[in-house]
């Protein structure tokens, strides 16, 4: 945590920082509030170690409360932390400030922390009860834009102190997390006069990749509160786990109309600025330009476009991109480098670099413009260009150097040149891979014909009685011997069922004995097919 | 005797003769003589080898490495080639960034001909399966030989796109745009062994063992003669 804290301070240029929990107060409880000051260990801020005064509206009432110290080691970068810390106590309701925090540095200039709004309400509206607890879920907005950065915030307010807290968030579809930016997860106590009450909130940041409703179910937590006695290893014994249920996430995201040319595809309130490092150079000398953008977008993907302009050629170097969640909104910042290699003396008058990026709030496409000043280009080594010049010093002379006793000696025999075989290699694959690949697809292509064929066949569906028994004849000979057809399929169907036996007997009587016609005989076939096709024996 | 007679007659004069220049101590005078039949073809692994011994022995270290990585690539199992390429790069001494390493593990083994030629083989095995009506095995054996002649293709365009090179000067400044004058991002001493991702004009696009890349003049550097000429077509 401090080895990340050392990393977004120095990334994104933080020498203090002003943090304050909660950022909603009512009126009676008292939060927390904290001065960081990251020096790099050479005592770059000029402070005598006494804390910095902290400003707050009438509203709070700020009071120094200790601090405490850390070194850490960066990269062989030695940074000291110091935190401040102050209790912070709300005493009317109201939007109130919280800082800003100047400290002077030895240079002579002087850095500021911003400062931070906290809400005060009424003290009715405090509802956290002893058994209930408060719970809340969310995204910071309902209706995003595809790309845009969207927050979902939970969190879980007790008041019983302790207590272990277990969440289980949605899966969040149709959404992703950025790549440079980590959710985040905390808790901390917030002094009430009801008795000290224990906050557990997250924020995860998110993309938003699909246009469409993206509404999130609810989000469950696991609650386990301590008990008094401790078990025999002295470790706290806590309740089994009671579940609660935060309310669904309702987002709605839109798809972005269609992009202009040179959209970068960032989707966020953004500032982009430009640096070029030196206003005079000579031909074939590099000048680095830094392009920086900064805003709550994504900048997953920095890909800017290119810039081309006469008299300079222009070259991509490195990308570096920090992200966090600072308080209640996301920050990123973005560099892309670049180097200016000027090819021709004189003045060289830059054209503006421009690149589009969407803003969330406008609803539209913006295009950031940023202005490059003019260099004067000297004559330099490289001229008119072309030819190149040996250079670095001459290779040391390692003559003298003690030659190890155990060189294996040269081959006397072998071949001075061998041929080439690498262009040969895949027309002789593809030789003598060729007939067996041919006499397998020709055979594979016959064996699907011969698939094909079979299951064209046995989709060709064999008559059943039934349908024999459906289309009968009015009656004579024709009716008996579609009778007998279908008697046949059934006899096919269960060979040696008792039933059908009888029913041989009864058409064979009607057919052939003479007897009296047996109206009943085809109701029966009927029958019979019904219930062997249900697969019921006679 | 059949297989001594063969080698005989496959062996070159060249060899031989500048082996005997090499074993009076007339260094130059052997290194002139296989040099020379370097320049005029396709070199051979024996070649690059006796050449790179030639040099260490005379005590151009840079040089010798260069020779000595081309001999390790042609011929990856000679314990030779890789005893001399260790003695070179450890009389260089300490400063030296470490070496880049072939462009695939199993080039420390075989080389991608090699490796394509056991392909052609394996899909012929399997063509006269296919062929006696054994199917299924033959179907394996194709798709084996089809995968390493394929592995064996895509490692030689690799290699001769992306030669190695070895700094032959000494200090020479790596820069961040191809131009005499664009700004130093790291210099590399005499005897550093990188690879070279692309040329542009006169200048080369290289990275080192530790994955720093920059642009160094072409004749900074000794590439692999046996790629020199495909590295320089691919910028």
């Amino acid at each position: 945590v401090v080895a990340l804290l050392v990393g977004l301070a120095v990334a994104l240029a933080d020498v203090v920082r002003l943090e304050v929990t909660p950022d909603h107060l009512v009126e009676g409880q008292v939060g927390t509030a904290s001065v960081v000051v990251v020096t790099d260990g050479k005592g770059a801020v000029a402070e005598n170690g006494a804390p910095p005064p902290l400003p707050a509206g009438p509203g709070l009432q700020a009071t120094f409360a200790g601090q405490t110290q850390q070194y850490t080691n960066r990269n062989g970068r030695i940074s000291r932390i110091r935190r401040f810390q102050y209790e912070l106590a709300a005493v009317q309701a109201g939007d109130w400030l919280v800082g800003p925090v100047e400290l002077r540095l030895q240079d002579g200039t002087s850095v500021v922390a911003q400062p931070v709004r906290v809400h005060v309400g009424l003290r009715e509206s405090a509802e956290v009860g002893e058994e209930v607890p408060l719970l809340e879920s969310a995204f910071d907005t309902e209706r995003a834009w595809e790309g845009e950065i969207v927050l979902y915030r939970y969190g879980l307010t007790l008041r019983r102190q302790g207590a272990a807290v277990e969440w289980r968030l949605p899966d969040f579809e149709g959404l992703r997390l950025p790549r440079h930016a980590e959710p985040i997860e905390r808790s901390f106590d917030v002094g009430d006069p009801g008795g000290t009450l224990t906050v557990h909130e997250g924020v995860v940041p998110l993309v938003a990749v699909g246009a469409g409703k993206r509404d999130q179910p609810a989000a469950t937590v696991a609650v386990r509160v301590p008990l008094t006695m401790s078990d025999l290893l002295g470790s706290p014994r806590r309740t089994a786990p009671e579940f609660f249920t935060t309310r669904p996430a309702p987002l709605e995201v839109f798809a972005l109309p269609p992009a202009p040319p040179g959209f970068t595809g960032i989707v966020g309130d953004v500032t982009v600025t430009s640096e070029v490092e030196a206003a005079d150079a000579a031909v074939g000398s590099s000048v680095p330009w830094t392009i920086r953008i900064t805003g709550d977008a994504s900048l997953d993907v920095l890909s800017l476009p290119a810039y081309e302009a006469d008299g300079v050629s222009v070259y991509d170097g490195d990308t570096a991109v920090q992200a966090r969640i600072d308080g209640s909104s996301f920050v990123a910042a973005g560099e892309v480098r670049r180097v200016l290699v000027p090819t021709a003396e004189g003045h060289l008058d830059l054209p503006d670099f421009s690149l589009v990026t969407f803003s969330p709030t406008e609803g539209r496409y913006v295009t950031h413009t940023v202005s490059l000043p003019e260099i004067e280009v000297a004559a330099g080594r490289e001229g008119a260009g072309g030819a190149i010049q040996r250079f670095g010093t001459p290779a040391a002379d390692s003559a003298g150097a003690e030659l190890s006793s155990s060189l294996r000696q040269p081959y006397a025999t072998g071949r001075a040149t061998v041929p080439r075989l690498d262009p040969w290699i895949a027309p002789l694959l593809a030789a003598a891979a060729g007939p067996g690949i041919v006499v397998l697809l020709a055979e594979g292509i016959a064996r699907g014909r011969s698939f094909v064929a079979r299951r064209r066949s046995q989709r060709q569906r064999v008559p059943a009685a039934r349908d024999v028994l459906s289309r009968l004849p009015p009656d004579g000979d024709d009716r008996l011997a579609a009778l007998d057809h279908a008697l046949r399929l059934l006899e096919a169907r269960a060979p040696g069922d008792a039933e059908l036996r009888d029913l041989r007997r009864r058409l064979g009587r009607a057919r052939f004995g003479g007897g009296p016609p047996d109206l009943a005989l085809a109701a029966d076939l009927e029958v019979a097919a019904r219930r062997l096709e249900e697969g019921r024996a006679a | 005797m059949i297989l001594l007679a063969l080698l005989a007659a496959c062996s070159s004069p060249i060899v031989a003769g500048g082996h005997a220049a090499f074993e009076e101590g007339r260094l130059e005078e052997a290194i002139e003589t296989w040099s020379a039949a370097a320049a005029e073809g396709e070199v051979s692994g024996v070649l690059a080898y006796d050449v790179g011994t030639a040099l260490y022995r005379k005590g151009d270290l840079p040089r010798a490495i260069a020779w000595l990585r081309a001999a390790a690539r042609l011929r990856p199992r000679d314990g030779n080639v890789h005893h001399n390429l260790s003695l070179a790069r450890a009389d260089l001494g300490v400063g030296i960034p470490e070496p880049v390493g072939p462009r695939a593990v199993w080039m420390a083994v075989v080389t991608p001909w090699e490796l394509g030629l056991v392909g052609v083989l394996v899909a012929a095995v399997g063509s006269g399966l296919v062929a006696f009506r054994r199917r299924g095995p033959g179907a394996v054996w194709l798709v084996a030989g089809g995968i390493a002649g394929g592995v064996g293709i895509w490692g030689g365009r690799e290699l001769a796109q992306h030669p190695v090179a070895v700094v032959v000067e000494g200090d020479v400044p790596v820069r961040d745009a191809p131009v005499i004058e664009a700004g130093e991002r790291f210099s590399l001493p005499a005897g550093a062994e990188v690879r070279i991702e692309r040329a542009r004009g006169p200048f080369l696009l290289l990275e080192d063992g530790r994955g720093r890349r920059g642009w160094v003049p072409a004749n900074a550097v000794q590439t692999d003669v046996f790629s020199t000429r495909a590295a320089t077509r691919s910028g």
